[in-house]
């Protein structure tokens, strides 16, 4: 029976960063969301769609994403929508995101030519 | 209809994390709602592309696990562990202090009215000599508390999961303080005892069983729960 890991440790703080930059674009609910993150992707992370919902409630608990219930052919469901808190976060985490990927960056084509380290 | 046999073994995994009923409610509607949208999927699908609910949603013990910590990571004493392992036993203990001799001193009360004695506090009965029996109630009305404090907490740090160290730590607050703060202790007179809090000064034997007397709950609490864990 195949396995799937949850999360890869090395993916910390990532999935944070793709629910909330998907959610800002729209309003959705978890399956639709795993799906976007499919398709934006191009099906290049691979994670198991449950782990999802601990996320999202981690998120909507630290107030960064709040929740609407509809039914849909009889089935009730969550949608879930990024706050104001959300927002500030998603610019934190982008600018954050960024400097560690222009970091990564420098190494792997031979170091910072200032000499100085990027990150503090 | 939902997969219930991943849903059913992923929930029966899920127990083992000891989460509230309705976060586990709640999680058993958007899992069965997700695991639904996957069946519909499947129905346009070819047969070789069609996956099993593990292939998808993960395997259960691990997301089971993964979303046990992911709730954990949000409670109070995760956030906040020396509030919760260290100032807040003290708090609790000097409640139930002040709880266990004010309801006491009303049961002393009651009884007095109903008898029809003097209702008049009695302090000084303490310092008139004490029976065996008067001080093992006293010692009682000490440690009681102190050991009952202790294993709230270690209860606590069982079900929360943080490391045994906090509830050791626990322990040794309520050893030393207020654990040794409250104590029965001769008046001077060879037949008087008196209740005196704060700072002893000098370490008795009666003083060193209070202080040990946390230690050693919170001392098995994390031997069993290593054991456990090591099973």
């Amino acid at each position: 029976m195949s396995t799937r890991r949850t999360n890869p440790p090395f993916l910390n703080g990532v999935p944070e960063l793709l629910v909330l930059q998907l959610l800002a674009r729209k309003p959705m609910y978890g399956y639709e969301l795993v799906q976007a993150i499919k398709t934006t992707t191009d099906h290049s992370l691979e994670f198991g769609e449950g782990c999802i919902y601990p996320i999202l409630h981690r998120l909507e608990a630290d107030r960064m994403l709040s929740v609407r219930r509809e039914t849909v052919a009889g089935r009730g469901r969550v949608v879930y929508q990024v706050t104001d808190k959300g927002h500030e976060q998603l610019v934190t985490s982008v600018a954050g995101w960024e400097e560690v990927v222009k970091a990564v960056d420098r190494v792997l084509r031979g170091g910072a030519d200032d000499g100085q380290p990027v990150l503090a | 209809m939902a997969n219930p046999s991943w849903l059913d073994e992923f929930l029966d995994q899920l127990k083992r994390e000891e989460l509230p009923r309705p976060y586990v409610e709640r999680l058993r509607r958007e899992l069965s709602d997700h695991l639904h949208d996957i069946q519909e999927e499947k129905q346009g699908m070819d047969a070789e592309m069609v996956h099993t609910p593990n292939d998808r949603m993960g395997e259960p013990g691990d997301l089971a696990q993964f979303i046990g910590s992911e709730f954990r990571k949000q409670s109070f004493s995760q956030k906040h562990p020396i509030v919760t392992f260290v100032v807040m036993p003290v708090l609790l203990l000097l409640g139930i202090w002040a709880g266990l001799e004010t309801g006491l001193l009303l049961l002393d009360y009651v009884i007095a009215v109903l008898l029809g004695e003097p209702t008049g506090w009695e302090w000084e009965s303490v310092a008139t000599g004490l029976s065996l029996t008067d001080r093992l109630i006293i010692y009682g009305e000490i440690w009681v508390p102190v050991a009952l404090t202790t294993v709230i907490f270690c209860r606590a740090a069982r079900r929360r999961r943080v490391s045994w160290r906090w509830p050791l730590l626990t322990a040794a607050t309520l050893g030393v303080f207020p654990g040794m703060t409250m104590r029965l202790a001769s008046s001077g007179d060879p037949a008087g005892w008196v209740l005196l809090v704060g700072v002893p000064s000098a370490i008795t034997g009666a003083l060193i069983l209070q202080a040990l007397l946390p230690l050693t709950i919170a001392g098995c609490y994390s031997w069993r729960r290593s054991g456990l864990e090591r099973a």
